[in-house]
C-alpha cells in the first residue's frame, strides 16, 4: 500500500492530458525538417569559376583531422592534364565518412576554401566501403538534398575574419 | 705570341691561389672572344683549373664583363643614386628613344649597345655616361641626340 | 693534450662557460637559448652571415645589431638576443619581413611546407603581418637543376648554403650564384645538369623549398610520413640514413648524421636509388624451370620443395656465391643451413676480407684530423666509398697533406697520418695492415667493393668450423643476391654447375640461367646488421614490408627440413653470431648511432700473399674501376642515368705533360690488339704512370696500355 494513494492518479493525469495536445512527432522520411544554415554535414569539394579544382592537395585537412579520415595523394599538374591552378593537385582525395566526426576542422584548415561541410546528413549506406567518398563524389552535387532553414531567421554573426581584414 | 692558356698561367703564378686570377683571365678571354661566350668561359675555366660555372658566377657579377655579344660602341648610363637624383632615368630613356632600342639591347646594325650600369665613380658629375669607356659628365636628356649623332657618324 | 681554454660570456643574462673558439650560436645553445639561423651551418665551413637572421645586440662592439653566427665567444662578452633586446627583436623582425617580401605564400603547394625552417622561424620570430601589398615577383618554375633537383627561384632566400656546399664541401664547383643583387639565381653552367656524386645534399641543406627533390616531388607531407632510422647498404661506408615512408612505400632517403661515419652527408647513390624497390622486373614469386627453356611462377610451398630437392640431389657438391650485400644474419643462416645441414663448405666470396686492419681501427672522422693522408691503391675513392672522399677533402682543406703516392718520409714525419687503400692489391686490408705496421700508423682503412663483404665473410666462417675441398664438378651453385648474379665470374661458375639456384630481386638478372629463382629483398626491406669498412656493426631496420618473405624467413623453413635449428628472427640469429664473432653484444644494444669497437692489439705477424700489382715496363698501368653509379639497383633507377660515367680517361698531370695531352682532348688508349678512344681528364689525385678508366669504357684493355693522341 502506497503512502500517498493519489500519486498514481496524478501521474496518469499527466499522460491523459497529452492526448489532447498536438503531436510533435515528425514523419521523418516524408517530412524533412530544415537544418540550421551552419549545420555541418556531408563534405563538398569546390571548383573555381573556370572549372579548375580549388583543392591543391596540400593535405592540411588530413593533418587537422582528429579522426584521421582524410587521405590525400597529390600529383603534379601538367599542361596536358591541368586539374587545379598552380603546380599541385589532389590525384586521390578520400574521406572515410564512417570515421568522420563532422567537426569541421578540415574546413578551417583549408587554405583555399576548397572543402566545406554541407548540410546533407543522409549518408547511410549498406556497406562500409560505400562510405569512403572519392574525389569525384565530393566534387559532384549531392544527390539527396536537405532543406535549409532561412538564414535570416537565425542570428549568425559575421565571422571575425570577414569583418577584420 | 703566347696562347691564352700560357698567358693565364703567367698571371696565375702571381697569386697563392690560382683562382684569384679569375678577373684578369676573364678580361683576357673577353678581349679574345669579344664577349664571354660559353666557349670563352670554358676556355677560361680550363686555364684556371676551375669549373665554367664558377667563371660564369664571377663574370655575371661584374658589369664590365659581358655575357652577351655587344655592339661596336657601348653606351653605359649610370643609374645609381647620385645620377638617379639628377635624372639618369630620363637620360637612359632618351637614349632608348634615340637609338630605338631598350636598355640592355644592341641596335640591329650591331653598332651600339645601350646598358644601364652601376656607379661609375663620378657622383660629383652626375649624370655620368660612359661611351666606349670614356666618361661624359653632366649629361642631360637634351645632350643625347648629339651624342648619338656623334656615335653614328663614326667618331 | 692540455685542458682546453675556456671563456665566460653572458647571453641574455645567463653566464655560460664554453671552450675558446666556440661560435656564438653554439654558446647560446649551451646556455639553453636559441639564436635562429638560416645560412649558418658549421659543416659548410666559415660562417658567411648571409641571411641576417641571427642578429643580436653584442657588447663590446658597434652600437648596432651584429650577425652572431659570424662571431666566436669572447671573454666578458655580453650578448642580448631577441628575447631580451628590443633592438635585436626589431632587427630580426625586419629581416624576416624582408625575406618574406620576395618569398611566395605557396606553403600548401611547397614540398618543404611543414618541415621548413623559414615557416618555423617566421612563426616564432616574425611579424604577424606583412606590409607588402604589391604583387610579388614571379619566375618560371620549376627550373630543373638536374633530373634529380628542381629549383624554385621565387622561394630562394639566397642563403648560399647550396653554393657553399658545392664549392666548399663537395668541391665540384658546379652550383653557383649567377648575377647579383635581387637578380641572383642559383644555377649551373649553361644548360648542364648538376652532375656530381653529392648533388642531393643541397636539397637537404636548403632551408626553404627552393631546391627540392624531383623524386619526392608532391609525394608526401611531413605529417603523413614515418622516418625509419636505418643504414645505407649501397657501399661499404654504411651512412646512417632515415628512410621516409608513406603508406608502405619508401618515398625518400635522408641523411641521419653520425658524426664519426658520414657527418650528415649522403651520396646520390644512397639517396636516390631506393626506387629499385619498385623495379619493373622485380621478382615477386619463385620462378621454376620446367622443361628445357620454359619457366613458370610457382607457389612458395612448391618452391621450397624444389629447393629441398635441389639441395638433396646435389649431394653436398654445393658452391655458394655470396654477393656481400647480405646481412650478417642472412649469411650466417645460409652458412648454417648449407654447412651443418649438408656439409657444403665451399663459398665464393666477392672479394678477399681480412681482420688484420682491426689493430688500426679508427673512426672515419679521424681522416679529417690527420696531418697526412696517404691515399693508395689507385682506384678512385669517390667511386667506391663516396663519403670517404669528402673526409679526405675536408682533411685537405684543414691543411693536411694528401698523398697519392707513398712518401714514407712524409708519413713517418707526420704527427698523425692515416692510410686509405682503395684499389687492387689490398688483400682485404692485409697489405694495408702490413704497411701501417711498418710505418707505425695509428689508423688505416681498406675500402672494399661490397657493402658488407666483411660481415658476410665473418658470418659464413662463424656458421661452422669444418672445411672441405671445393667440389668438382659442381652439383648445385647457389647464387645469393643481385651483385653475385651480375658478377661475370659467378656466371662462369654457373656454366660449369649442373644446377643453379638464384636468389635475386630482379628478373632481368636471374631469368634464363637458373633452375630455381627465389625472390630476394633489398637492404631497405631487411632487419639485420652490416659491418662497414671501419669494422663498425650497424643496424639495418625494415623500412617497408617487402612484397616477398625475406630471406631469413624461408631459409629457416628450409633449415627445418634438414634438421638444422635456425630462428627466423634476426635478433636471435645475431645473438648466435655475436657470441662467436662480436664479443656477445646483443642485437638491441647496437643502437641507432652505433659506436666503433676499440682497436684490437696489433696482430703478431701478418702473412702476405703475392706482391701487389703487376709491374709494367714503359707505358702506363691501366686501373679499371666500377663506377659509383652502376650495379643492379642503380641501373633500375632511370633518374640516375645522367650520373653514369662519361667516356673519360683520367691521367695524372705529369703524364699528361709528358704526352702533351690537354684536359678534354681525345686520346687513344691501346693495349695489345685493342684500343679505345676517350676524352682525357687531368687529375691531381692520381700518381704518374697510371691511367684510370671506368669499366663501362675500358672494353677489352689489358693492364699495360699505351696512350697516343
Amino acid at each position: 500500500m502506497s503512502p500517498q494513494p493519489l500519486d498514481s492518479v496524478k501521474g496518469f493525469a499527466v499522460t491523459f492530458r497529452q492526448l489532447f495536445k498536438k503531436p510533435i512527432t515528425q514523419q521523418y522520411p516524408e517530412y524533412k525538417r530544415p537544418v540550421y544554415p551552419r549545420f555541418r554535414g556531408r563534405h563538398r569539394l569546390h571548383r573555381h569559376e573556370n572549372g579548375l579544382e580549388k583543392c591543391v592537395g596540400c593535405s592540411l585537412c588530413a593533418a587537422a583531422c582528429p579522426a584521421d579520415c582524410i587521405r590525400v595523394v597529390a600529383e603534379e599538374n601538367t599542361p596536358d592534364n591541368r586539374v587545379s591552378p598552380g603546380e599541385r593537385y589532389a590525384r586521390i582525395y578520400e574521406i572515410n565518412m564512417s570515421r568522420c566526426i563532422f567537426c569541421g576542422y578540415c574546413e578551417l584548415a583549408c587554405p583555399f576554401d576548397a572543402i566545406t561541410l554541407g548540410n546533407e546528413y543522409e549518408i547511410s549506406e549498406y556497406s562500409r566501403d560505400d562510405l569512403i567518398y572519392t574525389k569525384d563524389m565530393l566534387l559532384a552535387e549531392p544527390i539527396k538534398k536537405v532543406p535549409v532553414a532561412d538564414r535570416d531567421l537565425y542570428d549568425t554573426p559575421i565571422p571575425y575574419y570577414q569583418d577584420h581584414s | 705570341m703566347s696562347t691564352y692558356y700560357e698567358e693565364v698561367q703567367e698571371i696565375k703564378a702571381q697569386y697563392p691561389d690560382g683562382r684569384s686570377a679569375a678577373l684578369p683571365a676573364l678580361r683576357l678571354a673577353q678581349e679574345k672572344h669579344g664577349y664571354l661566350s660559353p666557349e670563352a668561359l670554358r676556355e677560361c675555366a680550363d686555364a684556371l683549373g676551375t669549373t665554367p660555372a664558377l667563371c660564369e658566377a664571377v663574370a655575371s657579377f661584374y658589369d664590365m664583363l659581358h655575357l652577351a655579344p655587344t655592339g661596336r660602341h657601348i653606351v653605359e648610363v649610370c643609374t645609381n643614386v647620385s645620377c638617379a637624383l639628377v635624372g639618369a632615368q630620363q637620360v637612359l630613356e632618351s637614349f632608348e628613344q634615340e637609338l630605338g632600342i631598350r636598355a640592355g639591347e644592341t641596335t640591329d646594325d650591331g653598332e651600339v649597345t645601350l646598358r644601364p650600369i652601376e656607379c661609375l665613380g663620378g657622383c660629383g658629375w652626375a649624370t655620368v655616361v660612359s661611351i666606349d669607356h670614356h666618361y661624359r659628365t653632366h649629361v642631360k636628356p637634351a645632350d643625347v641626340p648629339a651624342i648619338v649623332q656623334e656615335l653614328r657618324s663614326g667618331e | 693534450m692540455s685542458a682546453t681554454e675556456t671563456v665566460t660570456l653572458t647571453i641574455d643574462g645567463v653566464a655560460v662557460e664554453v671552450p675558446k673558439g666556440t661560435g656564438l650560436v653554439e654558446a647560446a645553445l649551451a646556455a639553453g637559448i636559441e639564436i635562429p639561423v638560416f645560412c649558418y651551418e658549421p659543416r659548410l665551413g666559415p660562417a658567411v652571415g648571409a641571411c641576417r637572421m641571427c642578429l643580436c645586440q653584442i657588447e663590446p662592439g658597434p652600437p648596432k645589431p651584429q650577425a652572431a653566427c659570424t662571431l666566436t665567444a669572447q671573454d666578458g662578452m655580453v650578448v642580448r638576443t631577441a628575447l631580451t633586446s628590443a633592438v635585436a627583436a626589431d632587427a630580426q623582425n625586419a629581416t624576416l619581413e624582408f625575406i618574406l617580401v620576395n618569398h611566395p605564400l605557396d606553403c600548401p603547394v611547397c614540398d618543404k611546407g611543414g618541415e621548413c625552417p623559414l615557416q618555423d622561424l617566421t612563426f616564432r620570430y616574425g611579424p604577424g603581418n606583412t606590409r607588402m601589398t604589391f604583387p610579388k615577383r614571379t619566375f618560371e618554375k620549376p627550373i630543373p637543376v638536374s633530373p634529380l633537383i628542381a629549383l624554385d627561384r621565387e622561394r630562394c632566400i639566397l642563403c648560399y648554403r647550396c653554393t657553399r656546399f658545392s664549392e666548399g664541401v663537395a668541391e665540384d664547383g658546379q652550383l653557383v650564384a649567377v648575377d647579383r643583387g635581387a637578380g641572383t639565381m642559383i644555377a649551373t653552367f649553361g644548360d648542364e645538369p648538376y652532375r656530381a656524386p653529392f648533388s642531393g645534399n643541397v636539397i637537404e641543406l636548403c632551408p626553404v623549398g627552393a631546391l627540392t627533390s624531383t623524386t619526392y616531388r608532391f609525394e608526401a607531407r611531413p605529417w603523413e610520413i614515418l622516418d625509419v632510422p636505418t643504414v645505407c647498404g649501397m657501399c661499404p661506408v654504411g651512412c646512417n640514413v632515415n628512410a621516409t615512408t608513406r603508406e608502405g612505400n619508401v618515398k625518400r632517403i635522408l641523411s641521419r648524421n653520425h658524426p664519426e661515419v658520414d657527418d650528415g652527408w649522403l651520396c646520390d647513390k644512397g639517396r636516390f636509388s631506393y626506387a629499385h624497390l619498385h623495379a619493373e622486373d622485380r621478382v615477386c614469386d619463385p620462378i621454376l624451370r620446367v622443361r628445357r627453356r620454359g619457366f613458370e611462377e610457382v607457389s612458395w610451398e612448391r618452391a621450397l620443395d624444389e629447393a629441398e630437392r635441389l639441395l638433396r640431389e646435389a649431394n653436398g657438391r654445393i658452391v655458394t656465391a655470396l654477393s656481400g650485400s647480405e646481412t650478417i644474419e642472412e649469411a650466417y643462416a645460409l652458412g648454417k643451413l648449407l654447412r651443418r645441414g649438408l656439409g657444403a663448405h665451399t663459398a665464393f666470396f666477392p672479394e678477399e676480407s681480412s681482420d688484420a686492419l682491426d689493430a688500426f681501427r679508427v673512426p672515419l672522422s679521424a681522416i679529417r684530423d690527420a696531418d697526412v693522408v696517404a691515399v693508395l691503391g689507385d682506384a678512385p675513392v669517390v667511386e667506391r666509398a663516396p663519403i670517404v672522399e669528402l673526409w679526405i677533402k675536408e682533411a685537405r682543406r684543414r691543411g693536411a697533406r694528401v698523398l697519392y703516392e707513398l712518401d714514407e718520409e712524409a708519413v713517418r714525419g707526420a704527427e698523425t697520418a692515416i692510410l686509405v687503400w682503395c684499389g687492387p692489391g689490398g688483400h682485404g686490408g692485409a697489405t694495408v695492415a702490413v704497411l701501417a705496421q711498418r710505418l707505425g700508423l695509428s689508423g688505416a682503412f681498406y675500402i672494399p667493393e661490397t657493402a658488407n663483404g666483411r660481415g658476410v665473410c665473418d658470418a659464413w666462417s662463424c656458421s661452422d668450423d669444418a672445411e672441405s675441398a671445393s667440389p668438382d664438378p659442381i652439383g648445385l651453385l647457389i647464387v645469393s643476391g643481385d651483385e653475385a648474379a651480375a658478377n661475370p665470374d659467378v656466371r662462369a661458375l654457373a656454366e660449369k654447375a649442373e644446377r643453379v639456384l638464384v636468389i635475386s630481386m630482379f628478373q632481368g638478372l636471374a631469368a634464363g640461367w637458373a633452375d630455381l629463382v627465389l625472390p630476394g629483398t633489398s637492404y631497405l626491406e631487411r632487419d639485420g646488421t652490416y659491418i662497414n669498412l671501419e669494422g663498425r656493426v650497424q643496424r639495418l631496420r625494415r623500412t617497408v614490408i617487402p612484397p616477398v618473405p625475406d630471406e631469413l624467413a624461408w631459409i629457416s623453413k628450409l633449415a627445418e627440413r634438414f634438421d638444422v635449428e635456425l630462428s627466423p628472427y634476426p635478433a636471435l640469429v645475431f645473438e648466435e653470431v655475436s657470441a662467436i664473432a662480436f664479443g656477445g653484444i646483443p642485437f638491441g644494444e647496437i643502437g641507432e648511432r652505433s659506436p666503433l669497437p676499440a682497436a684490437t692489439g696489433a696482430s703478431a705477424q701478418i702473412e702476405l700473399g703475392e706482391a701487389d700489382g703487376p709491374a709494367v715496363d714503359g707505358g702506363l698501368r691501366l686501373v679499371r674501376y666500377r663506377p659509383l653509379f652502376s650495379g643492379p639497383a642503380v641501373e633500375r633507377v632511370h633518374e640516375l642515368d645522367f650520373q653514369r660515367p662519361q667516356p673519360e680517361a683520367e691521367l695524372s698531370e705529369e703524364d699528361a705533360r709528358s704526352l702533351g695531352v690537354r684536359n678534354g682532348e681525345e686520346i687513344t688508349i691501346r693495349s695489345n690488339g685493342t684500343s679505345v678512344r676517350l676524352r682525357a681528364r687531368l687529375s691531381r689525385e692520381l700518381r704518374p704512370g697510371v691511367v684510370r678508366v671506368s669499366d663501362d669504357f675500358a672494353g677489352e684493355l689489358k693492364p699495360a696500355v699505351e696512350i697516343s693522341k
